[in-house]
């Protein structure tokens, strides 16, 4: 039985002709608008003039969260159309317009909206200001964010109900990312170690909008690889990604500076339906990072959304003053997320791989060699395939979470944008809006909804692991069994804590 | 194709079905006293199960700052003041505590008994009855600011038969059956799979 | 660099200096507008209810200082028979205000807005307001004062 290597397989032409929707086509001036050298800063400026605005607020606004803008704003309004639109219909989308990394990559670039261009210089023909050093290859992994977005998440009591928490969090990414610009090369801070990118990233996965090279034979033809080493009318990739292989949403943060430098016109922007079920994951982090999603979504609705005052005493340590119960509750949701889940993970993945080598009667033999002659799949390989289907599954159990956050205090939101530091103003006459939640009692049938269309999903998904996985049908299915118990164990869960 | 989604129809409905089954309940009526602790930042008891038709009679007390008592489903708000023995209620919880009180319209006398579906305006009470008359599951949170975890303080009243979650169930376990059922259309040839 | 990169750059340079400038300068500008149209020549103040001290206080507690500055308990003093407005706020949670020498109150504090009460006091003297709402464990000792002085000083 020798073990295959971990092969995805390279299309010729990474996007489907018939399958996807050519936006370039369909909407004719989103090309030219896309193309703009001005484009990205004026996506960012908006949302730079908020966070500002949402600092101003934290920094000398009342400390009331829900009559501040900076907690009503963002962990009501942006996390809640972040989390159910732009993720599963734009992936990476809020990248796009996020204005963290914008100083920085300003500084960085010495410019805002034009392109510094060296024709002679070798490699990277774009001009950085800045040490330029390279990001070390030992974290060329997102390690580092799935134990930045644990550490935000123990915290997450504390993040989400105090303005000035939030603005030292947000105001100190924004440091990092000045601080990392101007030591590395490009988008260090988001690639690495931005702790929303790390989710952005894997919940891209499924979602409908992607970037992607038409033809893959033009890029092996291209001279110049202007997409990612930079021309003088675009920017090298600040993500670090080469077009011509590339073929997941993962690391492409859309900022549309391709489309700028990309000498052959190759670059497309396509729509395919949500829910992609050939992407993979590929290495262990990325892998953990689907855990760790999952074990938060429900640790988030047990200890935020759940009756136990408890949990919110842990998680409330800085008011409670309960520093060993905040330690058991750390311990607790550390060790789910990195070890007893993936453990349990594990487990059911051995059996999968058990249950396919089942030849009737009790016997466990070696799987004959399929018939391209490769042997059975290693298990770090099933591992790795295996973990795919937890990724839509994920997404819409955050979605279940937020769908609450929304429905029960947006109106919150109403009544801030009146009066967004709590100062007693009245821009626009609804300071004084009363809370009142929206249909609250309708909020558990939607959440069943979200859920079950993530099972239905993630089943999809890991049938399509299993038929890639073993090409005999028998042998996929009775793999799929242990594991689709397991997606349908969790998502039972899920529906117990919202609804039962 | 064809059979594929007929028997996931099939599967799905069963599972449809086999949780409304499930969610059924033969019990006659009860009616039961509550006494409801509020604290920061929970509802004591946090978690409260009753069965449709059952009559509750909710008595809310405060242990250390102003609570609210907004119940789901039945648009009743209350308010709590500590050391108390009665609290303010009101439906529909529109009708603002602070609109009454600038108006001089508060209660002045503490009524012993009141029910939530005759209630008008805002009353002082030192109980309010609860018709279950919708099964499924209600949240009461807290409507009154008293801290920073306040937008997360929440309790669960599920009303049996909840619906909602037993229907959820069996349609989950009819989807997975039917995935594991799924034959595929054409045999699996088809694996040059691009993203 | 072209001269025309240069008008781009320049132009979105304008931007970003106009906000960043901008945006705290229109805030406070507003507020100060607000107050004065408030006061009409009447002199304003503010009281902050928090319960973690059990205080009511003019120190400004707002996002940066409520956690570590402790507040003095509020002292006003305004001349008899001159009209003034108090503007109370909490910053924590319900509070109710009330100065039950002149029959004041109690009015209830929300947290996050702001009670306005325009007053005017004739007798000269010492009165006190209280806290009406248990708020914490410093309810009972959340006073202020509020010291009418004789008319013209």
């Amino acid at each position: 039985m020798s073990a295959r290597t971990d092969v995805v397989p390279t299309p010729k032409r990474p996007y489907q002709k018939g399958r996807w929707v050519d936006l370039f086509e369909r909407v004719r001036p989103l090309k030219g608008l896309l193309r703009l050298r001005s484009f990205q800063f004026w996506a960012i400026l908006p949302n730079l003039f908020l966070f500002y605005l949402f600092i101003l607020a934290a920094l000398w606004g009342t400390p009331v969260g829900s009559r501040n803008i900076m907690i009503v704003l963002v962990w009501i309004l942006w996390w809640f159309l972040l989390i159910t639109l732009l993720v599963p219909l734009g992936g990476r989308l809020w990248c796009t317009m996020c204005p963290l990394p914008a100083l920085g990559e300003w500084l960085q670039r010495l410019r805002l909206v034009t392109v510094r261009f060296a024709p002679k210089a070798k490699g990277f023909k774009n001009v950085l200001f800045g040490l330029n050093r390279r990001w070390p290859k030992a974290l060329d992994n997102i390690w580092l964010q799935n134990l930045l977005f644990l550490t935000l998440a123990t915290f997450s009591a504390l993040l989400v109900t105090r303005p000035i928490v939030s603005a030292f969090v947000l105001g100190g990414m924004i440091v990092l990312a000045l601080g990392l610009a101007l030591v590395f090369r490009q988008r260090v801070f988001c690639r690495y170690l931005c702790p929303v990118s790390g989710f952005l990233g894997l919940y891209a996965m499924t979602s409908s909008l992607a970037l992607r090279s038409r033809d893959w034979d033009v890029c092996v033809r291209c001279p110049t690889k202007g997409c990612m080493l930079g021309s003088e009318n675009g920017w090298g990739c600040p993500w670090m990604v080469y077009m011509g292989k590339l073929d997941r949403n993962n690391y492409c943060g859309l900022c549309m500076e391709c489309l700028k430098s990309c000498p052959n016109d190759n670059i497309g922007l396509f729509v395919r339906p949500f829910g992609v079920t050939e992407t993979r994951i590929l290495h262990l982090d990325e892998a953990y990072k689907a855990f760790i999603m999952l074990v938060l979504a429900a640790v988030y609705s047990v200890t935020l959304l759940g009756p136990w005052g408890t949990f919110k005493d842990w998680a409330n340590v800085t008011e409670t003053g309960d520093w060993r119960g905040f330690l058991a509750y750390a311990t607790l949701v550390w060790t789910a997320c990195l070890v007893l889940f993936p453990a349990v993970y594990a487990l059911f993945v051995k059996v999968s791989q058990w249950a396919a080598r089942w030849r009737g009667r009790w016997v466990l033999a070696p799987v004959p060699a399929a018939a391209n002659g490769a042997g059975e799949p290693n298990f770090r390989t099933l591992f790795l395939r295996w973990s795919y289907p937890l990724v839509p599954l994920g997404l819409l159990a955050w979605i279940a979470f937020s769908l609450p956050l929304f429905f029960v205090n947006g109106s919150y939101i109403v009544s801030v944008l009146s009066d967004p530091l709590g100062w007693g103003w009245n821009l626009f006459g609804t300071a004084h809006t009363p809370w009142k939640p929206l249909v609250p009692e309708w909020v558990p049938v939607l959440q069943v909804i979200a859920l079950l269309f993530g099972l239905a999903v993630a089943l999809r998904a890991g049938e399509s692991v299993a038929r890639e996985l073993w090409p005999d049908p028998r042998q996929a299915r009775r793999a799929l069994v242990p594991m689709a118990g397991l997606w349908l164990a969790i998502t039972v869960g899920f529906l117990w804590l919202f609804t039962g | 194709m064809v059979r594929n989604v007929l028997l996931t129809v099939l599967l799905v409905g069963a599972g449809g079905l086999g949780g409304l089954w499930w969610a059924r309940s033969a019990a006659p009526p009860r009616e039961v006293v509550v006494d409801i602790e509020a604290r920061r930042y929970a509802y004591d008891p946090p978690v409260l199960r009753a069965r449709q038709g059952d009559v509750l009679r909710l008595r809310l007390r405060s242990t250390d700052v102003v609570h609210g008592f907004f119940l789901e489903g039945y648009d009743l708000d209350a308010r709590i003041v500590p050391e108390r023995p009665d609290f303010e209620v009101w439906r529909p919880s529109v009708v603002q505590w602070a609109e009454a009180e600038k108006r001089g319209e508060l209660p002045t006398k503490t009524e012993p008994s009141v029910e939530a579906s005759k209630l008008e305006g805002v009353r002082r009470v030192r109980e309010v009855v609860l018709r279950l008359d919708r099964p499924g599951k209600f949240r009461y949170r807290c409507s009154h600011t008293c801290g920073f975890m306040h937008p997360f303080m929440q309790g669960e009243l599920i009303v049996a038969p909840n619906y909602p979650f037993h229907v959820g169930v069996g349609v989950a376990i009819g989807l997975t059956l039917a995935l594991l059922t799924w034959r595929p259309a054409r045999p699996t040839r088809r694996r040059e799979a691009s993203s | 660099m072209r001269w025309k990169d240069g008008i781009r750059e320049g132009m979105a340079l304008t931007v970003l200096l106009l906000i960043f400038v901008g945006l705290p300068w229109a805030i406070r500008a507003y507020e100060n507008g607000r107050v004065r149209r408030l006061s009409d020549g009447r002199p304003v103040f503010t009281l902050y209810a928090n319960a973690t001290w059990g205080t009511w206080t003019t120190t400004p507690l707002v996002g940066w200082t409520y956690f570590w500055r402790k507040p003095e308990p509020a002292h006003i003093r305004v001349p008899a028979g001159q009209p003034f407005v108090l503007r109370i706020t909490s910053v924590d949670v319900h509070h109710s205000f009330g100065i039950p020498q002149l029959g004041i109150g109690p009015y209830d504090v929300e947290p996050g807005r702001f009670l306005e009460l325009e007053l005017k006091v004739d007798e000269p003297g010492l009165y006190t307001f209280m806290c009406y709402t248990v708020c914490g464990r410093h309810h009972e000792k959340m006073m202020g004062t509020l010291e009418v002085a004789e008319g013209g000083q």
